[in-house]
């Protein structure tokens, strides 16, 4: 134990006052009815984000498919404009579109809820009952919070099996005070990306590398258009398309930066680019070298665009635990 | 890793009967206060402190068998809860903006300025100061480097000592 300043002395004594007149009593009937009936505990204050039933989940994640046909088109839309909005408030698990077409692309609502569940992947809100059956329904590429001692974890679908791999330790914390999360894509690979919170005013950073290593390689020529930076759940405008600015050429510097990002939910679409070499590492933080702030992404949500005829995504999918190499 | 963590030995029989394994029912017993106590100061409301503490037990009941340190798995549990909880309380209020009771200093100034910390290094000083873990610890809860919580802790003391009066 290191010598305490008197600040810190100061400190334990109160951390240890103000505990000692809390005296729950515990609740042993309570805890059994909660884990046998698998409800979920509404806490004081509402979650931004609604959880959408399990009936939905099959649309959302059907959405998400939609979406790899749909992206395309959107993203290089000649005019610069996007084809579709996600409205947040709206109780269906679809976008509406601008022009009154069809939806095309997903609300990520009931996903994006599952940043804030616990530490173990099968408590995500998802489809129920969670926490049993270790089986759930994810779209590929999923990125969900692991054990803490291994970060993050990306389902990366398997739709010829019906099973999905949950790869450690895929995320990590990075250097002091910062923090990103990452991913690494197979070549022509779509995904979208969906940060949350960040303040108003806040910057992401986005880093890319080729062959998930940061230290030799370069920094890849991701496919990332302005086109395709799409604030959740607000028209898309000139100020968030302004908003994007390329400024990394070299692996040490983030390819991309956004910068006032809204303080809801945000998401990004973005398509590896092909590479002879392999795979490419995409990494998202809100801090870099030169940055001032220090918060950390809160949440972070991945989903690899799965290849639209993979239907079988859409099944009931398998979670099996791979052991970190 | 805490003393408690050691006190709690993983057995029991298949989870999902009717009756918990015995080391759940121990681990239960001997932790949800403390637990309690640790979810208050990362949250200041004793209600949703309790409320977390049930939930991570709910949750980890169903995976007992499993778990191979209960201790840091049920701290970790009510630590990323709690995290979850503030969040969503920083939010709300940023949509619904009410009058902030923590702005008068009072008898419990030093928590008034706890509560305003970001949540990881509240998150630091209290499972340092109070649940007396190392570095390497919290950094394993809260899924960042060692090297950040010292820089954590280095910046909530700072700010601390500007908050508190001399």
């Amino acid at each position: 134990m290191t010598t305490r300043t008197e600040l810190e002395r100061h400190l334990e004594q109160h951390l240890q006052t103000e505990t000692a007149r809390v005296n729950p009593s515990p609740g042993w009937d309570l805890i059994l009815e909660r884990a046998a009936t698998g409800s979920e505990l509404y806490l004081a204050e509402p979650a931004p984000v609604r959880r959408v039933p399990a009936f939905a989940v099959g649309a959302a994640a059907a959405a998400v498919v939609l979406v790899a046909i749909a992206v395309g088109v959107t993203l290089n839309d000649p005019e610069g404009e996007p084809v579709a909005t996600v409205d947040t408030d709206s109780s269906e698990n679809t976008a509406s579109a601008q022009d009154g077409s069809s939806p095309q692309m997903p609300n990520f609502a009931g996903l994006e809820s599952t940043v804030e569940s616990g530490p173990e992947f099968d408590e995500i809100d998802f489809t129920t009952p969670l926490g049993r059956e270790g089986t759930v329904r994810l779209p590929a590429g999923t990125l969900v919070p692991g054990p803490a001692e291994h970060g993050w974890e990306i389902v990366t679908g398997r739709p010829d099996r019906h099973q999905i791999e949950i790869l450690r330790g895929s995320a990590q914390a990075w250097g002091d005070e910062s923090c990103r999360s990452g991913l690494t894509l197979a070549p022509d690979t779509d995904c979208v990306v969906t940060a949350t919170p960040l303040d108003e005013g806040a910057t992401l950073y986005v880093w890319t590398y080729e062959n998930a290593d940061p230290a030799t390689s370069q920094t890849s020529a991701i496919q990332l258009s302005p086109d395709a930076f799409i604030p959740h759940g607000r028209p898309f405008a000139d100020r968030w398309r302004d908003s994007v600015r390329s400024i990394g050429t070299s692996p040490h510097r983030p390819a991309f930066e956004f910068t006032g990002w809204p303080i809801e939910r945000t998401r990004l679409y973005l398509t590896a680019p092909s590479t002879d070499s392999g795979l490419l590492t995409v990494e998202i933080g809100d801090t870099c070298s030169d940055a001032p702030e220090t918060r950390c992404v809160n949440g972070l949500f991945v989903a690899l665009l799965g290849d639209p005829a993979s239907s079988e995504l859409l099944e009931s999918i398998q979670i099996v635990e791979r052991e970190a190499s | 890793m805490s003393q408690h963590d050691s006190e709690i030995v993983p057995a029991g029989p298949t989870v999902g009967s009717e009756s918990p394994p015995t080391s759940f029912r121990s681990a239960y017993e001997d932790r949800y206060v403390a637990l309690v106590r640790l979810a208050y100061l990362l949250t200041s409301d004793e209600g949703t402190a309790e409320e977390l503490v049930q939930d991570a037990f709910a949750k980890a009941l169903p995976r007992w068998p499993t778990i191979q340190n209960p201790g840091a798995y049920l701290r970790t549990s009510v630590v990323n809860g709690a995290n979850s909880w503030i969040r969503r309380a920083a939010l709300a209020r940023t949509r619904a903006p009410t009058e902030d009771v923590h702005t008068e200093l009072g008898a419990n100034h030093l928590q008034d300025v706890l509560a305003h910390l970001p949540e990881r290094q509240r998150a630091v000083l209290v499972l340092r100061y109070y649940e007396q873990l190392e570095d390497r610890e919290i950094a394993r809860i809260l899924g960042c480097r060692p090297a950040t919580v010292r820089t954590s802790a280095f910046r909530a003391l700072a700010q601390l000592r500007k908050e508190l009066p001399a």
